[in-house]
Parts: structure tokens; sequence; C-alpha cells
């Protein structure tokens, strides 16, 4: 490719010391956001292969032989297919491609190989953003890119001791501003392979799990990573008791490991009565939710959800549960509305059976006894209730967040010897003994509360909000949310949504203790409202950019009467446009006077502004000879004439190649002239 | 190494007085590995340069005083038959010195002066079929009187483009001439000349003049100017291209003194009326207004861009 030869046609000329170490750094910090990502043997041997190369530099030794590199390549190869079992792939190509830079590096040597290994680099650190596609990690892309492009610049005209100079970094700067206009409307209408029908990009994190054991939520009390963001385009925010956030919902009992499961989505149900028309009470809220990828099948909603979402791909399924058909491995962006604090009214046979179902042989005695005593004579399903309730508070059950050994048999051991545990015990226990009592109950499994931010009006849930509560089917009343964890302890959970609320408080007693020693008194307060701006900030890039996605720009197309043209005509336009962007750019090339041009501009502002002084330059004269003419008419800028005229003269007739940008200090010698004579022309009128 | 050089023509000039810039074009014609023929009336001191700069550059020095009668073989040398050795011996003639000033070049027949323009040109000469390398660096400070040219053979238009550079010295002005007055013997004065330059310098120097870059803007100047030298002249009137190339290789020399690794568009007009001068067509040395020399009027008919 023409363009990739250096235009001074020398290939045997071999690169700095410092040049090297330049793209070594461009590399390192490429690859940085994704160390997570990559096995920690390839970055060892990455490393390895780095140290390599500065040591070569430094003996100025000579690169290994093809011999080696190819070892190296085909180790990295075999290396990355055991560990992923896959050499496609996002995570494997990654990978793939940390190690076989290293393996570049080792040749680098000359011009042509540092321009294909910066092309390379460029990718590499685009490829963040298929890990994540954070503001933080979009700039984080930014600024590599940028750095690359000083690198690129600096080799091409390189600055007075061959580091990069500002006016290296100004062009950067000025080159990617410019090509912002083209990523936007590549960005808007440039089709997309949709990711659903394409590979998998990897897994991302993972929230509630799928079955519900004793000590399932443990993992998440204590972390504070996002799981959605809701906000309410009514406007209207719902009080914090009604923040249940349904996700899936439990039905079977497994007395003999204690865990609930029965979520699977084959399971089928023939006589489906969970509609919306079979929800009574409460009031509609429209919700527009922004959930991370999760790996599962779950969108959560606020209870109970009332019609499909996300473009009718999340279904509203038995339970009240809205389920896609596979697995969430990107974030969304889903519009639901919910029929907040109402209650499904009827129940299906199946339902029926399905919520009492529970092998009650293989519980305790004691447990069973305990569930005939709730039941007195004549007591309905209500005083059952409010019986089990009464039982938690009599005897002074805690919530706790610490994990604790809850033994062989963790119900018994709940309900009568430790008497503390997560809300899954709550909700577990309170359950089977509903059941048991022969009330129709369930578990739900979603979120609770959330962080409300009130710059944005919306709310941040977090997986530390994981929560699992009940749901009893009371006759005439229809289902009813029972949450034992908050009706059975104190009511904290039940606390308004605010900062300072129960849900906020994990991560608070994590930093607290990193806090308190340089934190000034006034700090948390402001720091907490930064934290609500910078939400609101990532709120605004979720809505603006990230739920940009194909369906809504194949919308965007179908508006302005783009949709008949297919992928193969925007195959051929890109064709055709990067055919286009090669043209004018080798016809840039080839126009090198360009600079030049800009050379004798300023060099004919020089000359007009002593012109303007009354030293006219005579067509025969040369700069030196007329800037020493001028400098003896003109002695009050005699020094800044000189100065312009010994500067002009290097970069005119000597042997220096310049770029434009080279030509700013020179400019500004003129300005220097100018401000001089007028300084001059001051000194004199006064 | 400017110092050097500039210690040179100090000396130089601490004997030749008042005529700083013809010394330093000079030097500047040595340095381009160049011949130079110096057109004045006797007695202006164009020996005494010739012998200062010999003295000052440590060179080997002859005076060829040209006449009418003057033999090729007494500017060459000539072979004699040994009586011992029993064959023919190489006598090498005044011109196989390192500078040679040739006095009144136009006063010898035209015979005599083509051995020499030959010599000059080839820098060795052959006789009897048997070269002669000369010696290295190889300088010939040529002379001519442009009064009384009853009985002389001016050298012919052709010919004068072999002398790199033409200058004048002039009469010096009154005060270089009271210094002269109160001075003592200018012989007396070039005797006491110590040498300053190293021969292996001024060689160094010699071929440091062709690396001195010659950058596009400067080379489109050369081409302007051959142009308009040879714009609206008669054939044989404009620049022949040995003088853009003279006009080139002056301008290096004239930068490579100036202590530059560049030539700017100030050191060709600094050398271009010494190298164009001669060159010239007599239609341009006759269109003459302004008291303008032809070649100030060709370069300020020509714009630097």
């Amino acid at each position: 490719m023409s363009w990739l030869r250096d235009r001074h046609g020398d290939h045997a000329v071999s690169l700095s010391r410092e040049q090297v170490y330049r793209l070594l750094g461009c590399f390192i910090i490429s690859v940085m956001p994704q160390i997570g990502n990559i096995p920690l043997w390839l970055l060892l041997a990455t490393g390895g292969l780095v140290l390599w190369r500065i040591q070569q530099e430094r003996r100025e030794s000579e690169p290994p032989s093809s011999v080696v590199k190819l070892l190296l390549g085909i180790g990295f190869l075999l290396g990355v297919y055991v560990d992923k079992g896959t050499l496609t792939g996002r995570d494997s190509g990654t990978a793939l491609m940390v190690g076989l830079i290293a393996v570049k590096f080792l040749e680098l040597r000359n011009r042509r190989d540092y321009m294909v290994l910066t092309f390379v680099i460029y990718f590499m650190s685009v490829t963040a953003l298929l890990f994540e596609q954070s503001i933080l990690v979009f700039v984080y892309v930014v600024i590599c890119c940028g750095c690359l492009t000083v690198n690129l610049i600096t080799l091409h005209s390189p600055g007075p001791d061959n580091s990069p100079s500002r006016s290296a970094a100004q062009l950067a700067l000025r080159l990617i501003v410019q090509g912002l206009p083209l990523a936007l409307v590549l960005f808007l209408f440039y089709p997309r392979i949709n990711a659903r029908y394409g590979f998998n990009l990897g897994s991302s994190t993972s929230g509630l799990p799928e079955k519900i054991r004793a000590s399932s939520f443990e993992s998440l009390t204590e972390d504070s990573s996002m799981a959605f963001r809701a906000d309410f385009p009514g406007g209207e925010i719902p009080p914090a008791t009604s923040l249940y956030w349904r996700g899936f919902v439990l039905w079977d009992y497994n007395a003999s490991t204690n865990e609930w499961q029965g979520t699977s989505p084959a399971q089928e149900w023939r006589d489906l009565t969970d509609t919306p028309a079979n929800l009574v009470g409460g009031k509609r809220l429209l919700q527009r939710i922004t959930l991370r990828a999760h790996s599962q099948r779950w969108l959560f909603a606020l209870d109970y959800p009332a019609g499909s979402a996300w473009n009718g791909q999340g279904e509203l399924g038995t339970g009240y549960v809205l389920q896609i058909n596979r697995e969430l491995h990107r974030k969304i962006q889903y519009l639901v509305t919910s029929q907040v604090d109402s209650h499904p009214l009827v129940q299906s046979p199946t339902m029926q059976r399905a919520s009492l179902r529970i092998a009650a042989d293989l519980i305790r005695p004691e447990v069973r006894q305990l569930a005939k005593e709730l039941r007195g004579p004549g007591d309905s399903d209500e005083k059952v209730v409010a019986n089990m309730l009464a039982y938690y508070h009599k005897n002074g059950f805690e919530y706790t967040t610490k994990a604790e050994n809850y033994g062989d048999d963790p119900l018994y051991e709940f309900l009568f010897v430790k008497r503390r545990g997560f809300c899954e015990h709550f909700a577990s226990s309170f359950t089977v003994l509903m059941r048991l009592a022969g009330v129709p109950a369930r578990v739900v499994a979603g979120y609770h509360g959330g962080e409300y931010n009130p710059y944005g009006n919306f709310i941040i849930v977090r997986q530390l909000n994981a929560h699992a509560w009940s749901e009893v089917f009371i006759k005439g009343k229809g289902w009813t949310r029972v949450d034992p964890t908050v009706m059975a302890t104190v009511t904290h959970l039940a606390a308004p949504i605010t900062p300072t609320a129960r849900q906020v408080e994990p991560t608070r007693r994590i930093s607290e203790a990193l806090e308190r020693k340089w934190t000034p008194d006034w700090l948390p307060p402001l720091a907490m409202e930064g934290r609500f701006r910078w939400q609101l900030v990532e709120e605004k890039w979720d809505q603006w950019v990230l739920s940009y996605t194909p369906e809504l720009q194949t919308d965007i197309l179908k508006d302005w009467h783009l949709e008949r043209f297919s992928w193969e005509f925007f195959l051929l336009a890109t064709i055709f446009v990067l055919f286009l962007t090669i043209l004018l750019v080798s016809r840039s090339f080839q126009r090198r006077r360009t600079s030049e041009e800009a050379l004798l501009a300023i060099y004919a502002e020089f000359c007009v502004t002593l012109k303007n002084s009354g030293v006219p330059r005579y067509h025969w004269e040369g700069s030196t000879e007329y800037a020493q003419r001028a400098a003896r008419i003109l002695p009050a800028a005699s020094k800044p004439i000189l100065r312009f005229a010994r500067e002009y003269a290097l970069l005119r007739y000597g042997k220096i190649a310049y770029l434009e940008p080279a030509l700013e200090p020179l400019r500004e010698k003129v300005e220097a002239v100018r401000e001089a004579l007028t300084q001059a022309e001051l000194h004199l009128n006064q | 190494m400017k110092s050097l050089l500039e210690q040179t023509l100090d000396q130089v000039n601490s004997v030749i007085l008042g005529k700083r810039h013809t010394v330093r074009l000079t030097l500047c014609c040595l340095l381009a590995r160049g011949h130079l023929l110096i057109e004045d009336v006797p007695g202006v001191g164009k020996t005494t340069l010739a012998h200062a700069l010999a003295k000052s550059l440590g060179l080997s020095m002859r005076r060829i005083q040209f006449t009418s009668d003057l033999l090729p073989a007494d500017i060459i040398g000539n072979s004699i038959f040994d009586r011992n050795e029993q064959k023919f011996v190489f006598h090498p003639g005044p011109l196989f010195a390192q500078m040679v000033l040739a006095d009144e070049v136009n006063r010898a027949s035209p015979k005599a002066q083509s051995a020499l323009l030959e010599a000059m040109e080839e820098r060795q000469v052959t006789i009897d079929g048997i070269t002669h390398p000369l010696p290295q660096p190889f300088f010939v400070i040529a002379t001519q009187n442009p009064l009384h040219q009853i009985g002389t053979y001016p050298l012919p238009e052709s010919q004068l483009d072999r002398f790199l550079m033409r200058v004048e010295l002039g009469f010096p002005d009154r005060d270089a001439e009271r210094g002269m007055l109160l001075g003592g013997d200018r012989h007396d004065l070039v005797r006491e000349l110590s040498p300053i330059l190293a021969m292996e310098n001024l060689i160094k120097w010699q071929e440091q003049v062709r690396q001195v870059h010659v950058s596009e803007p400067i080379l489109e100047y050369v081409l302007d100017l051959l142009e308009a030298s040879r714009r609206n002249q008669p054939a044989g009137g404009g620049l022949s291209p040995r003088a853009g190339m003279a006009l080139q290789r002056c301008a290096q020399a004239w930068a490579l003194m100036e202590g530059r690794q560049m030539v700017y568009p100030e050191d060709i007009q600094a050398v271009a009326s010494s190298v164009m001068s001669h060159r010239l067509g007599r239609s341009w040395s006759e269109a003459g207004d302004e008291g303008m020399t032809a070649a100030e009027r060709l370069i300020r008919s020509v714009p630097v861009r």
C-alpha cells in the first residue's frame, strides 16, 4: 500500500529508542482497561516480551530469529485455545491480539513495522469498548487514540529533539475533532450488525442467582455495582414502600437442599391467568429501565408489570415476570408499565397446586409443629400470615448481612437457633411455613429500594439491593406481597428513599474506614452531590448513546425512507466513500506544497507589516537583507524583525522538512514584530 | 572554522587596504575551486593580493608575466634531453605551482593564452604524450589591463567563461590610500605574513562547499536568473549553463564563509556580479542605465520568492 510507504522512501532507517519506547507505552496504556479480561499467564508473557524488547533496545542486540517468533506466536495461539476453548469471540480474540502484538514488537525495526503496529494498537485500544461502554472507558479509549496519533505525527514530523511537540498534540487534537462529525454520521446511519444474531460477545457480570438457597445473596450484599437504573417518564416517583422490583418467581422448594427454584422458562402453564386484566387496584406507572447485562433472562419492573416490555421481546409470563427468550449480554433500555400496589386477583388451578406443593415429610417435625400452631381453630389465611409475622416479632428475629454457618438444616437453624439471617432466610422460611399451613405461597426474587438521584429524578438499583420476598394468595383479595424481612423486624427497610436510607449503608460502611482518615467534614455531602451528578451524566450517556439500538436505528432510517436500502447498499456506499477518502488523502499527500504555502503566507504577512510601517520590500530583496534594512530603519522593532528573518530563512532555505503546525512559533514572531511596531508608534505619538 | 577564515581574511586585508569585499570574493572563488580574473589598471595591488593570499594560505606561488612573445612552453615547461640519463626529462614550467599569477594575460598570443586556459580547465598538462597533474589545490589569478588595448589579444567571451569570477580591484578610497602611504613597503609586509590555514583545511573546505544545502527555492531563483538573462537577448547574449553552475557553486562557498550550511538568496546576490558580469553578452552591457552594472540590472529584474 503506497500510503504505508515512508515518504522519504527509506525503510532501512532504524527507529530511535525513544520512538520504540513511546509505542510500547501506547501499547501498555491501551491494554490497561482490559487487564481483568486477559488471562494472567498471557499478561505475564506479554510483560516478559515487552521487557525483552526494552532490553534489546538497551543492549542494541539483534532481534530474535523468525523461528523464535513463530514459536512464540504458535504458543500464544495454543495457550489461548486451551484457556478459552476457542479462538474466536471477544475474549479469545482480544487475548490473542495482545500476545501477538507483543511478538510483533520483537521484530519492530523500521518505519513500516512501526506503522503496522500503530494501526493494530489503534484497534487494540478500541476493543476495550467491547467489554464496557461506560463514559470513562470511552474517554480512556479516546485518550489512547490521541496518544497514538501524537506518536504518529511525531514519527513523521519530529520535534527539535525527536520528542513529541506541543504542535503535534494540537494537530492530533484537531484531527480527532475533525473526525467527530464523520464518526457521528457513521454512528447514526451506518447499519450495525445486530449482536443478537452474531456471536456472543462474552458473558457479563451476573446478578441474581437462579436458585435461591440460604446464602445465595451473601455475595451481593456488598456489591455496589449497578443492576439497573429506572426513571419515570410520567414524572411521578413511587413511594419507597412500593419499590419492589420484580424479577422472577420461585415455585419449587427442595426440602433436602433447602433450595428454591422453578424458574425454568421451559415450564409450561396451560391455564395462564396472569394477564394485565387480572390486576386490581393500584395505579399504573410508566418506567424506563436501563438494565445492565446480567447473562440471564429476566427483565425487571415494579410490582406488578402490566404488559410486555422492550418491543415485546420481554413477555409477561406466569407469576407476572418479564422474560426474554435469550440471555441478556448487553445493556438495554426498555419502557414498561406497572400497576403499582395492585393484586392479581385470579389464580389458576395449576398455579394453586404449585403454590401449595411441599414435601412435608422431608421437613423437621419442629417446623411442622410450628406450622400447625399457626392456624388456630377457624383462623383465616390472613390470620395465619399475621400469626407467622407475630412469631418473628415475638422471638426477636433480626436482619443481618453477615454470613453465618447455618449447618445441615438451615431452615431449622434459622427458625429455632440463630434467629437472624438475610432476606432469603425470612422469605424462604415464611413461604415454607405458609405452604405447610395450607396457604398458597411463593418466593419472589428481585430488588428492593434503590438510591434516588434528586438531580436526574431517577433511581439507581444496585446489586446490594437484591431482595427476596413472599407472596401469599388470599381468597377474595388475590396474591398479596408479604415481605417478612421488613414486617418481622425493625422497619428500617421502609424508610423513605433518601441517600441516608439503608440502601446506601453498605457502601458507606466499606468506604468509611478509608474515608475517615483524610476526608474533611464538609466533603461527604459534596461527595454525595458529585456522585449524584455523575450518575446523571451516566444516565444521559445511556439515554443518548447506548440506547441507540439497531432497532431504533431502523426506525430512524425508516423515517428518512432509507429502509429499502439493504446492507449491501451500505456496504457498497462504504467502499465508495473509503475509495474517495483514499483518493483525497493521497492527493493531499501529493500536494506537499501546502506547508510551503503556509510559510510564504506568513512571510507575506511579515512584509505587509513592515510595509505598513514604511519599509516595503523590493521584489529582488532576499528576506535576510530586507530584514536587516528594515531593522536599521525601524530600530524599535529590530530584534523581533531579525529574529523572524533568521527563523524564516532556516525554514525556507534549510534542509529540515516541516509541517504546517510547526510554523506556529514563526507566526508568533510576526505577531511580536507587529506588537513592537505598535508600541513604538504609540511611544512616538505620546 | 569561521574564525580561521576570518583571520586569514583579516591578515590579507592588513596588506590590501580597503578592499574587504574583493578579498572575500577572491577567497570564495578559491574555495569554490574556480579561477579568478582580475581586470584592472596596474598598480592597484593585484600582485600583492595574490602574494598575500598565497602566503596566508601556505600555498606555493609563481608569477608569469605574459608578453606577446610568450610561448606555451614558457608556461607549462618543456622536455630537455638529459645526456647522463640518455632521455628526455620534463622540466616543469612556472605553471606548476599551487597559486599562479598570470599577469596581463591579454598581452600574450592566443596560443599562449589557450595553453594556460587548457591547463586551468584540465588541471593537468600533457607534454610528449605524458600527462603531468598540476598541484592541488590549483588556483590561477589572471590579470587583464582594460586600457592600452593596442597590440593585445583580449580574451574572447568563450574563454572568459573559464574563469569562475571576474573582479575589479579599483582604486582604494582616500583613507585606505593614506594607510598605504603611512604603512611600510608592501613587499616587506607580504614577506612577514605567516600561513594561517593549513593546506589540508583548504582542501577540506573545498569539499564542504559541495555539501552546502541548496534548497528548492534557491534552485528556482538561479533558474529564474538564467532565464531572465536570456530573455529578449540575441543568441549568446544570456548566461550559459556553466554560468548557472558557477553561480550555484560560488553561492555555496559564500554561504560556507558566512558560517552557514545552506544557501540564502543573499549569497547568490553577493557573488552574482563577479560571476555574471564577464559572462553577460554585449547587449547586456550596452543597455546600461542609472549607473548600474549589467549584473545588478539582471538581479533587480528577478524577484526573490
